[in-house]
């Protein structure tokens, strides 16, 4: 099947700041796509890009086999952007209608579908109020629903749970897995638990590189590093003690603020032997515990593939490689 | 082609609904109504005032003329159009494309600025965008026009108590020849806010154009008036026929002239449009 975005050698700066830079990326259809990275990573810009809000410097973009700016694309893809604002002193249903005529809808179903994409964000009672008058997490359900609008296939989610609280943001998470049957969603976030539980794949992009690209099922599936959240430092015997288990190859403690071991056990061993002779190690200790993970979360993958991509940034010899 | 009319229609209606509730527009129109109203006012009262003394009127007439820059002899068609209509047509090309400039200057920029247009650019083309928006500002202008046009019959029928054919034919002449001149202004701004992104740099610019170009002109005419055909050049550039429309020797190159530099500054502004970034 044809990616729907594929870029080839993309590059963008912005005067002396590179933003992007050689990204190859194929994003497959039908599938839940999060893009992930440090501020500055070039996430937003990436989204521009292929919204067609910003030129490529070099390189190229084809979402759905168009480049970004084709009036092939009107309607087909859609954007939440970050930090965009709907028109103040307009209700938002007016603003919905508008929206949903540009795409072609006549004015009885742009009235149907703007009252349907509120409905699913829980805003309908609002419908008449303008965006000035609503609360910031209203604000953003607004701006996630108008991407909702008509029937696009591509959807881009630019940080769609900043600002919401923990309710609103399973509600978001929900919405965004039952829209997206047949069609693909990219959502940019720094929320990678979110992300962890809602998408298919993961890139993850580094100082304008994409350095991961890979199923969020590969990048944390389980491994042989087991993590135990503790109620308290774990002190010198307890480390000793879990470290003189066979089964162990290696132990690392948290600090103060973050009270934790991660032990390396030995791949070739049963799982639920090695889980019981740690666990026995507790037990005699003593030691409390909060929670055991065999495995490590999409964030803390996030963190050593970002951190590993930065030391060989820095080691890297080649300067031509820094441009 | 079908669904790019659509789309210019649809951007056209959401924004001349959306105008009036900018606050730039709405404090404008409130100061342009403010003005017509007291002008026609005035004009009401120094109309009685003049038609009781003809020194009065005389004197009237001499300050047109040195406004204007006319000649005494020029003053038959001033007597035969009436004292009203002649100060209505010189105070409408004086001053309407001064509140138009504010009233559209903001086409495009503030929404660059806030980036609203990235709720847009995906679902309709830029051109599009560009053209409904245009189609609404001159839609204003010329609403605020006809109003004064509107409101000067009003105010002959109030003195008159009826209005003669000829009061007709001069007002939409005279609201033709307005909306002509707030043309290219228009566009200009249009231009500008879309290569700027910025409300005041468009106000500024189409403003500057609009003082400067005649205070150009006068100083041109001064320093060469020796030069052959010097004052022929006014003819090429927008917003120089106040003269020739008072004293009905409008041309074609009147016409034509506006309407060039408008087609040009709406080139220009869509291709620059088209071509933008939204950052």
């Amino acid at each position: 099947m044809n990616p729907v975005v594929e870029t080839k050698d993309l590059g963008k700066a912005f005067g002396a700041t590179v933003a992007l830079k050689g990204v190859n990326l194929e994003i497959p259809p039908d599938q839940v796509i999060g893009l992930v990275g440090p501020n500055g990573a070039g996430k937003t810009t990436l989204f521009s890009i292929v919204s067609g809000f910003l030129k490529p410097g070099v390189g190229s973009v084809r979402v759905l086999g168009h480049s970004p700016l084709s009036p092939e694309l009107q309607g087909r893809v859609s954007i939440l952007p970050q930090d965009a604002s709907l028109r103040r002193g307009v209700s938002i249903i007016k603003q919905f209608e508008f929206f949903a005529k540009l795409q072609g809808l006549s004015p009885k179903e742009a009235s149907a579908e703007a009252e349907k994409a509120l409905g699913e964000v829980d805003l309908l009672e609002k419908a008449d109020e303008g965006p000035d008058s609503l609360s910031h997490g209203m604000r953003k359900r607004a701006s996630l629903a108008q991407a909702f609008i008509g029937n696009p296939e591509l959807i881009l989610l630019d940080e769609p749970t900043a600002g919401l609280d923990p309710v609103t943001t399973q509600k978001v998470r929900k919405l965004v897995l039952r829209k997206a049957e047949g069609r693909t969603i990219i959502i940019s976030s720094h929320n990678l638990a979110e992300l962890q539980e809602a998408c298919d794949s993961v890139a993850i992009l580094n100082l304008g590189k994409l350095v991961d690209f890979r199923p969020v099922s590969e990048i944390v599936g389980r491994s042989k590093t087991m993590i135990i959240r503790l109620e308290n430092p774990p002190d010198d015997q307890l480390t000793k003690a879990v470290c003189e288990l066979p089964q162990v190859v290696s132990v690392n403690s948290g600090d103060r603020g973050n009270p934790r071991m991660i032990i390396t056990v030995d791949g070739s061993i049963d799982d639920s032997e090695v889980d019981l002779a740690i666990l026995g190690v507790f037990k005699e200790q003593k030691a409390r515990y909060r929670e055991i993970r065999r495995g490590e979360s999409l964030e803390e993958k996030v963190v050593q593939i970002t951190n590993e991509d930065l030391a060989n940034e820095n080691s890297d010899p080649d300067p031509s490689s820094k441009q | 082609m079908d669904k790019s009319f659509s789309q210019i229609r649809t951007v056209f209606l959401n924004e001349l609904a959306f105008t009036p509730r900018k606050i730039a527009v709405s404090v404008t129109f409130v100061f342009f109504c403010l003005l017509w109203g007291f002008t026609f006012k005035g004009l009401i009262e120094l109309d009685g005032y003049l038609k009781g003394a003809n020194s009065e009127k005389g004197l009237f007439l001499d300050f047109l003329t040195w406004i204007l820059g006319l000649e005494p002899r020029e003053f038959e068609r001033f007597e035969k159009t009436g004292i009203f209509f002649v100060s209505f047509g010189i105070l409408s090309l004086l001053t309407t494309h001064f509140f138009v400039i504010i009233m559209t200057s903001d086409q495009t920029a503030s929404e660059i600025g806030n980036r609203y247009f990235r709720y847009l650019v995906t679902r309709c083309g830029r051109t599009e965008i560009f053209m409904g928006r245009l189609l609404s500002a001159l839609t204003i202008s010329l609403a605020a026009i006809a109003l004064t046009g509107i409101a000067a019959f009003g105010a002959d029928c109030y003195l008159n108590g009826t209005t003669s054919f000829d009061s007709v034919l001069f007002v939409i002449k005279t609201c033709f020849w307005v909306f002509l001149f707030c043309l290219p202004f228009v566009c200009l701004c249009s231009m500008i806010s879309a290569w700027s992104g910025s409300v005041a740099t468009s106000m500024l610019c189409s403003m500057s154009l609009a003082f400067l170009l005649p205070k150009v002109f006068n100083v041109i005419e001064l320093k060469w008036k020796k030069v052959e055909g010097i004052k022929d050049i006014r003819e090429y550039f927008p917003g120089n026929f106040t003269h020739s429309v008072l004293l009905d020797n409008a041309n074609a190159s009147n016409v034509i002239v506006p309407l060039v530099y408008s087609a040009v500054f709406v080139w220009i502004g869509c291709s620059i449009f088209r071509r933008r970034e939204f950052p």
